[in-house]
């Protein structure tokens, strides 16, 4: 609980949580409600839903029994309504706002790194607490912009956050005691898995070592350079190894190994390199659908799995033809921040200080109540959602590391992922 | 004096010497939770590649568990909901409508190409590696792919859809009387407390951002119900908090439960989302400070599961993990990444850790001092150590079951054993009684033989026949 904002006593921590990111709890008649603005077109799956609904009445009797039998604190933290923290109010809001103000600055010096604007506005959020966040996940860290215009909006009854309790519906079954070990019992024990190496106390750092480099060294058509071993593994190599009981002439013979972990469940086969056709079609399909894997994959690289999609991208994220591809939208992307500059300027002028209600389109502050209206935080929130309607899809939406492109080091060109994990 | 330095050192040695057993998968990283999610699984493939390349691998018994079962995963979760998992794909999702409302499947747990496949790889690996630490074949083991706290019976919460946690629990409790969990995930370990609310077989205690946070759950005030009551620990904690506050309040605390409770076996989720940086978590922790309790957890001697968890900053959960399977395996790694296939996602300091922000800590020492005293006060209602008179320790009970020939002996006479049993079994040739094999008189030719060897056989007779 954030003594910031939780100390207005008589503000009841009432969050508008994100109209399509609240899965209502089963048992809820404004759910129901809610259920069919989202699905408004679609009438049949409505209908199962009310079905499902009206199933569930009698759980709800009871629940409004239990609850009627309950005293008014029990029910106010039944329905998050916390006990008041102390305040310790003003130093906490004039730091938000000049902190709010800080990004902001930082904010627009890189407005299409996707990823920074989110960490962003995760500590924006967490700074100024808005109250959402218990419902769901994100937080509010994903934007909703059709509930800008659920002003008038009811949410839906609160889910209880309370542990239930019930041994058949919630609990685990636990025996009372340890059960005696019986044939059937052992016979039903998960299996160990596949060993892939296990360490042995007599073999020595250095052979180990000069095992693994020289068939590394080999695998990619190297020459063995005696001075650069270092004691880097390879699980091919540690495989081969174990198979030939430590061996390291036995293991030698059974060149080139065995992959030891491969992919057996997300790829057909063995995964072969990407073919130029591929990487092209790849990348045409992910300039229109981001990182739709399935609609790249049924629709562009058909001759792929959906896996093998997933890990080649996270080879090719960090290639020089992302880059090249990045810089690109880039480009288009500076004329847009030159706009963006603009609208926001004029914007600062037009929000008047001390109101809230200027900002109605602001999700951020009408779900956060801000207590006084702290302007910065509102002018910060709108850019923001401007930035979510200006955004291109290649910048993300963000939820890579934020590798800094320019900062770093020219990556080496990864044409060929073959790795195995 | 050298010798006796030398015998010292290796003592040391030998006592912080670990078996680690560790289980991956490499299909695990590819599985996508959908486009904007934050929850991605390719992290545990990142923190692998460091394992490897920092040569930790080696000194790691590794394996690729089996995918957990359909009946191995009912052993926890509802049928109705494992049914569900297993057919629903994002083709046919129009038909589930209904289910996926009730499963709370569909926005934090997006219903994705290969999600029963990636239940089963995080549920197998934590079930091995319960099964490992049973047979007392490992000190410690780690499945990064695991951790999963959130999932609940018959319902997905919190991008988690099966409960390894508490699946591998229940098969820690086949050889273990009690069992501690501990989450230092920064979310509350909802479904794990939930599953165990109502059993002393095992403690639940977690560490996590409280007050306007998902998943709302962990108050201080919520401690267990019926038998469970007082076996469910939480530590709600505020923002920001530091490595020095936060090991503050887990020593003290930690130290009292491992008294008090006195586990056979712990499981700890390292959900990485405490750490600094975090996409969701707002403490202030680094990995220095993640890994204490890791170190905590290893110095006391029993067997220990390690799990993921949360971590939405892909590259400071690798690094994390990484940082701790070296802790577990004592091994010194240097503050240089190696290079490895995704070492640009390192950049751009391309350093393992990382440093602490300067963000405020909302919890004071004032904060953190009453709640370490509540909490204490809820530890100090704890039956101790429970039915600990009544029942032999769990030590001897599991050297009691691996003896098979007290197995036998224990069994009911009147059943005959299976042959794979039987096939092994001689009878001791010191045997007085006539078994199966009376008439062809061994007794007397036994006796005559050992007669001509000389004395000592009567009196062992003698004490045979007092009992």
């Amino acid at each position: 609980m954030d003594p910031r904002d939780s100390d207005l006593p008589d503000h009841p921590e009432d969050p508008y949580p994100p109209a399509d990111q609240q899965v209502p709890p089963p048992a809820d008649e404004d759910a129901e409600d809610f259920v069919e603005d989202e699905h408004e077109e679609d009438d049949e799956a409505t209908l199962d839903e009310e079905e499902a609904m009206l199933e569930d009445d009698d759980d709800e009797l009871d629940d409004l029994e239990a609850e009627a039998d309950m005293d008014i604190e029990e029910l106010r933290k039944k329905y998050g309504y916390g006990a008041p923290a102390p305040s310790e109010d003003e130093p906490g809001i004039s730091s938000v706002a000049d902190e709010a103000e800080e990004e902001e600055e930082e904010e627009l010096e890189v407005p299409f790194n996707n990823e920074v604007i989110m960490q962003q506005q995760h500590q924006f959020t967490s700074k100024i607490a808005i109250e959402s966040a218990a419902n769901n996940y994100f937080g509010v860290a994903e934007n909703n912009e059709a509930e800008e215009e659920d002003v008038d909006y009811e949410p839906p009854e609160k889910k209880e956050f309370q542990i239930r309790v019930d041994p058949l519906l919630y609990q685990a079954a636990v025996p009372e005691s340890i059960e005696g070990v019986t044939p059937s019992a052992e016979a039903a024990e998960h299996p160990a898995g596949t060993l892939l190496w296990a360490p042995r106390e007599d073999l020595p750092d250095e052979s180990l070592n000069r095992f693994v480099h020289e068939w590394k060294a080999r695998r990619h058509g190297v020459e063995t350079d005696e001075t650069k071993i270092d004691s880097r593994d390879d699980e091919d190599a540690l495989y081969a190894l174990l198979s030939s009981a430590y061996s390291t002439d036995a293991a030698a013979a059974h060149f080139p190994f065995e992959k030891a972990n491969e992919f057996k469940r997300t790829c057909d086969g063995e995964s072969k390199p990407f073919t130029t056709e591929e990487m092209a079609a790849f990348e045409t399909g992910f300039k229109d659908n981001y990182k739709n894997f399935r609609v790249i994959r049924e629709h562009f690289v058909p001759s792929r799995t959906h896996g093998e999609l997933i890990n080649y991208y996270y080879h090719w994220k960090m290639s020089s033809r992302f880059n090249e591809l990045f810089r690109q939208r880039q480009m288009r992307k500076d004329f847009m921040t030159e706009v963006m500059d603009q609208m926001e300027s004029t914007k600062r002028r037009r929000v008047e200080p001390s109101s809230t209600t200027t900002s109605s389109s602001s999700t951020v502050v009408e779900r956060g109540h801000s207590p006084d209206g702290a302007p910065s935080t509102v002018i910060h929130s709108e850019n923001y959602d401007d930035e979510v309607e200006y955004e291109d899809p290649l910048a993300g939406a963000g939820d890579e590391p934020p590798v800094d492109v320019w900062a770093a080091p020219p990556p080496p060109q990864i044409e060929q992922p073959t790795e195995s994990a | 004096m050298s010798a006796t330095g030398a015998a010292l050192t290796q003592v040391t040695q030998e006592q912080s010497r670990r078996r680690v057993a560790y289980y991956y998968d490499s299909n695990i990283g590819n599985y996508y939770y959908g486009q904007g999610h934050v929850m991605k699984p390719h992290r545990i493939r990142m923190t692998h590649h460091l394992l490897l390349n920092y040569g930790i691998y080696r000194d790691l018994e590794v394996y690729r568990p089996f995918p957990a079962s359909f009946d191995e995963m009912t052993r926890f979760h509802s049928e109705e909901y494992m049914t569900f998992l297993k057919t629903a794909t994002p083709d046919n999702l129009k038909l589930y409508n209904k289910q996926m409302l009730k499963f709370n499947v569909g926005e934090d747990c997006p219903l994705f190409d290969g999600l029963y496949e990636f239940c089963q790889l995080s549920s197998g690996g934590s079930l091995a590696a319960a099964v490992k630490l049973n047979k007392q074949k490992a000190d410690i083991a780690i499945n990064w792919m695991g951790g999963l706290h959130h999932a609940k019976k018959s319902e997905a919460s919190g991008f988690c859809y099966t409960n390894d946690i508490v699946l591998g629990i229940l098969e820690l409790l086949k050889y273990h009387k009690r069992v501690l969990y501990v989450d230092i995930d920064v979310h509350h370990g909802d479904g794990v407390e939930e599953a165990f609310y109502t059993t002393d077989r095992v403690m639940t205690v977690s560490f996590h951002k409280y007050g306007e946070f998902f998943p709302g759950t962990g108050d201080l005030k919520d401690v267990g119900a019926g038998k469970g009551r007082y076996y469910s620990l939480n530590v709600p904690l505020r923002d920001g908090v530091t490595d020095e506050s936060y090991q503050s309040i887990f020593k003290p605390v930690m130290t009292r439960v491992m008294d008090r409770f006195q586990p056979s076996a712990v499981v700890l989720q390292c959900g990485a989302d405490s750490l600094n940086g975090d996409r969701l978590g707002p403490f202030n922790l680094t990995l220095r400070g993640h890994g204490e309790c890791v170190k905590f957890f290893r110095s006391y001697n029993i067997p220990l599961m390690m799990v993921g968890g949360g971590g939405y900053t892909p590259r400071n959960v690798a690094r994390c993990w990484t940082y701790e399977t070296a802790l577990a395996v004592d091994k010194d790694i240097p503050d240089e990444l190696p290079y490895n296939d995704y070492f640009e996602y390192f950049g751009p300091n391309y350093r393992l850790h990382i440093d602490p922000s300067n963000a405020t800590n909302d919890n004071s020492s004032d904060y953190l001092k009453k709640l370490q005293e509540n909490v204490v006060q809820n530890l100090e209602k704890l039956t101790f150590a429970p039915s600990v008179q009544m029942h032999p320790t769990p030590d001897d009970a599991i050297l009691c079951l691996n003896d098979t020939s007290l197995n036998q002996d224990m069994a009911n006479p009147d059943v005959r054993l299976h042959p794979s049993i039987m096939d092994g079994v001689t009878q001791d040739p010191g045997e007085f009684y006539d078994g199966e094999t009376e008439g062809d008189d061994r007794r007397n030719e036994h006796n005559a033989k050992r007669a001509a060897e000389g004395g000592g056989d009567d009196a062992a007779k003698r004490a045979r026949n007092d009992n």
